[in-house]
């Protein structure tokens, strides 16, 4: 037994002091008698005995009491109670491979059902003193939480909203993020342990990497085992010069035997081409076939069952009729047009401003330092508009600007800390519009929006305050980067670029009709549409490395060690609980004992030899 | 409420000891018996006990010489007219006596439980005599001595004849509180001065009344024949004579309060057996030498068929 509060011993002095009170207090037993008086002539004198100690049921109540109550202040621990704390923290595979429902799983259908059992079950098994924490091992490694074992709840619903989605993650990045988690809170340093929940799948394909070292135990944890899969492992559309499209698609068998399949090609729902196909192990075969005009959605399903289903089906949002014919309106040549003609999939139409006429085959209109009288019926990109167009309301001009650090997502993730606008106008913020981009305001001058969005008679309008000419954006990298955010609230996203795995570009609607904010991870096939304009968008699980279930080499890890934990933690099985309960149970018992002879007192006064307390 | 039980202090009234009640059987076998009492006693003219009294009476005895105011119908007619002369019939008249039952409601007598209990035992006696004395015409009066005397339950009760004053008797005895200590000395000098004579029992243990039957000039000298009958009947409990004791013990005098170490042995035990025995003997042969009956009853014999039976073999009931 290992005492935790020793010092609660020192509750076992308590014993000799009852000991010597049943000593003090140990008197002759009194007996009423009707008189003395032959006693007196009876009596022999008593003489003096050593005093010995009375033997009584109360006494060993007493002592019995004392005793336990004295060992629940030293809170024993039973033997193996005591532990060393651990920090553990658990790698969890989150890739599509994860979601394979090969056999030998028990109890769960998948192989990231399986880890995320495990997950559970190591969380739920954290004991005071431990630490715990979560990393994604998904594309981007994402720390959970970590914390102690009162994380341990939220870890696990955290854990259960986890869905397979995207390629492998990065080890290395996961276990330094890992290695950050694991840091010691409170100057208290505990052995590391990483515990990786994946699949075979997981790893390099060629020779093992350089070796990665790991500053505590690596425990590898794999689910699931050598699978066979067939796949769609590409699915595109591309336009023909003569306004149709070209669909694309690639099955790949990654098996060890023959797959035998068929290919169904679906146009807007109606399947177009059936064909059977038969691949020899790792083979691969492409097909494409014509689209009409009109055609929105491609589909192609691969039939036949295999260990991952996701990767049987792809779709594809095909532009249609919009046109990706951009109408630069200028006066000048401008820096913007090779920003436009960098992007791809634009083809950008050049005009004057005296030869403006709205282009109907135009997705999309430029008008740099000019405002036509009308706006056209299309999405529109308005350039440092002129004073008195009635777009914006100008107020003044700023010189010298620096940008500002923008919260929109799309403007986000640009650098613009080197960016210089030596002139632009004051605007106020007009009603419709919303400022995406500002200048940042210093020495007292507020800032002025730079880019502003929003509706305008039913189209998409985004208005640049500042003529890029006017900068020294047009040396920078961030120019067209500025220009194809811009272009993302003007023009549907292309179709061919979602994957499973990848965060959403924008706000957007699941399959299942539930909202997602820009930056989810997208872990569900299928169309998605978008939440702040028209449009929908395919998010397949077309990805080779993760159709491919082959078991892999795994990263090389080196282990710095953990080192035994020098802290000794108690463990949940402390007895001071059940010593009270006895504790608590046993005082009544003797306060009934005690006071026995008033429950059994007889209606007269007791018999001789009875022992009573004297009147 | 077992609670409630629990946190009260009991009163003495619930310590009390078995109601008093003689039941029908025995009470039938008592109207059939009389105390025996003294021819030489004095009491009225309407009882059932003899008299040595020689008055005309139809109960033929004894003649005497007719005397101026000799009431006529007592005149032996038979004898005048063989002898000529007048001479009066002399009967034995049955005279009613007025009974005194002393009873000790002193501590010591609260002693035993159940009913063994000694004043529960001497409250039986006493009604049981008592109610053998007011079937039979007697006066009857109970003076308790001992007790609380703040309490009107120590005043005596009676005199009162008739069975039908029996209710009252059980229900004053019922009321009879224990405590004190014994002062029967007191109680018979009242006595002494308050009646002429009767039949005067006494229900006691005995204990701390050491002037009432031995010592020179005891409490008891002055009651004798033929102006007193005196019964004495010593009750005792059988723990009284034979205690169990064992160990190192501290006795506590019930009435005094004073304690007495004591190594319960075997010798002490036999040692206090023989005090008892010859502080008994003593009492009886001091009454014996003093014309008092004198029996000792056990707390252990049963009242119908131990207690009166013995009695009735003493000569007590007739």
């Amino acid at each position: 037994v290992t005492w935790l509060a020793p010092l609660g011993l020192l509750g076992l002095l308590a014993l000799p002091v009852i000991l010597l009170l049943h000593l003090v207090r140990q008197r002759r037993r009194a007996v009423r008698v009707p008189s003395l008086e032959l006693w007196t002539m009876a009596a022999a004198p008593v003489q003096r005995k050593p005093r010995r100690l009375p033997l009584t049921l109360l006494l060993l109540l007493h002592l019995l009491v004392a005793l336990l109550l004295a060992l629940s202040l030293g809170r024993p621990l039973l033997p193996g109670g005591a532990f060393a704390p651990t920090n553990t923290i658990i790698l969890l595979d989150t890739s599509t491979s994860m979601a394979a429902t090969d056999g030998g799983l028990t109890g769960a259908t998948t192989r990231f059902e399986a880890a995320q059992a495990a997950a559970r079950q190591l969380l739920g098994a954290a004991r005071k003193g431990d630490r715990i924490g979560v990393v994604t091992l998904g594309t981007t490694p994402r720390l959970l939480g970590r914390g102690g074992p009162e994380a341990a709840d939220s870890l696990i619903g955290a854990v259960a909203e986890l869905r397979p989605a995207g390629a492998d993650g990065d080890l290395l990045a996961a276990i330094n993020l890992a290695s950050a988690a694991a840091e010691p809170e409170d100057g208290v340093a505990l052995p590391a342990r990483y515990v990786v929940l994946t699949d075979p799948a997981y790893g390099a394909q060629g020779a093992p990497t350089q070796p990665i070292t790991a500053t505590g135990d690596l425990d590898w944890r794999v689910f699931g085992g050598p699978a066979d899969n067939a796949a769609i492992v590409a699915l595109a559309a591309r336009p023909l010069r003569d306004g149709g499209q070209q669909l694309y698609a690639r099955v790949a068998n990654f098996g060890t035997g023959p797959a035998v399949r068929t290919l169904q090609v679906l146009l807007d729902g109606a399947v177009v081409e059936s064909e059977a196909l038969r691949l020899e192990a790792g083979a691969e075969a492409e097909w494409s076939w014509p689209i009409p005009r009109g055609v929105r959605l491609a589909e192609a399903r691969l039939s036949g069952g295999d260990a991952a289903p996701a990767d049987d089906h792809a779709s594809a949002v095909l532009s249609g009729g919009t046109s990706r014919r951009v109408q630069l309106v200028s006066a000048l040549p401008t820096p913007l047009e090779r920003a436009l003609k960098a992007q791809p999939g634009l083809e950008v139409v050049l005009s004057t401003p005296e030869s403006y006429r709205p282009d109907p085959d135009a997705g999309l209109a430029v008008f740099v330092d000019y405002v036509p009288a009308a706006l056209p019926a299309m999405p529109t990109w308005l350039v440092a508009p002129p004073r008195g167009s009635g777009l914006v309301t100008e107020t003044g001009r700023l010189g010298d600007l620096q940008v500002d650090r923008a919260q929109d997502p799309r403007f986000a993730g640009l650098d613009l800390r080197s960016v210089r606008i030596a002139r632009a106008s004051v605007v106020d913020s007009p009603r419709w519009a919303s400022v995406l981009l500002a200048s940042r305001p210093d020495d007292g001058r507020p800032g002025t929006p730079l880019v502003l969005s929003g509706v305008l008679d039913g189209q998409p309008r985004t208005v640049w305050t500042f003529d890029p000419a006017h900068s020294n954006l047009a040396g920078r990298l961030a120019f067209p980067l500025l220009a194809s955010a811009t272009l993302r609230t003007l023009l549907p996203h292309d179709s061919s670029a979602l994957r499973l795995g990848q965060p959403a570009p924008e706000a957007m609607v699941t399959p299942d009709g539930s909202s997602i904010a820009a930056g989810t991870v997208l872990t569900e096939p299928g169309l998605y549409q978008w939440s702040e304009q028209e449009g929908t968008v395919a998010v397949n699980a077309v990805d080779p490395a993760e159709s491919d279930l082959r078991p892999r080499t795994r990263p090389a890890v080196e282990s710095a060690g953990a080192g035994a934990s020098t802290l000794l933690q108690e463990a949940g099985s402390e007895l001071w609980r059940p010593l009270l309960i006895a504790v608590l149970v046993l005082l009544p018992l003797e306060w009934l004992y005690a006071h026995r002879r008033r429950f059994a007192r007889p209606n007269t006064a007791p018999p001789a030899g009875r022992a009573q307390r004297p009147a | 409420m077992w609670l409630r039980d629990i946190f009260r202090r009991r009163d003495k009234a619930a310590l009390a000891a078995p109601r008093t009640a003689l039941d029908e059987q025995l009470l039938r076998r008592l109207e059939r018996l009389g105390l025996s009492a003294a021819r030489e006693l004095r009491g009225g003219l309407s009882g059932t006990h003899p008299s040595r009294r020689r008055l005309p009476a139809p109960t033929f005895s004894d003649h005497r010489p007719y005397s101026t105011g000799d009431d006529l119908r007592y005149v032996d007619w038979n004898a005048y007219a063989r002898l000529d002369d007048l001479h009066l019939k002399l009967g034995e008249p049955e005279q009613d006596i007025g009974v005194t039952v002393l009873i000790d409601s002193s501590a010591s007598m609260d002693w035993g439980s159940g009913d063994r209990n000694k004043l529960h035992y001497a409250r039986l006696l006493a009604a049981m005599l008592g109610y053998v004395a007011l079937a039979n015409g007697d006066r009857l009066r109970v003076i308790p001595f001992g007790g609380q005397d703040n309490l009107p339950a120590t005043a005596p009760w009676g005199p009162g004849s008739g069975r039908q004053r029996v209710v009252g008797l059980l229900r004053y005895l019922d009321g009879l509180i224990p405590g004190g200590t014994a002062t029967p000395a007191a109680r018979l000098r009242e006595l002494m001065r308050e009646q002429r004579g009767g039949y005067l029992v006494l229900i006691s243990d005995l204990w701390h009344s050491p002037d009432l039957i031995l010592g020179d000039s005891p409490a008891l000298s002055p009651f004798h024949l033929p102006r007193w009958q005196v019964l004495m009947l010593q009750l005792l409990h059988p723990q009284e004579l034979r205690p169990d004791l064992r160990g190192d013990v501290e006795l506590v005098d019930s009435e005094t309060g004073a304690r007495l170490t004591l190594e319960a042995g075997r010798a002490s035990l036999s040692a206090y057996a023989g005090a008892v025995d010859r502080w008994c003997d003593a009492v009886a042969s001091a009454c014996a030498r003093r014309g008092i009956t004198y029996a000792r009853i056990t707390t252990d014999m049963p009242l119908e068929t131990a207690a009166l039976p013995y009695l009735r073999t003493r000569e007590v009931l007739r």
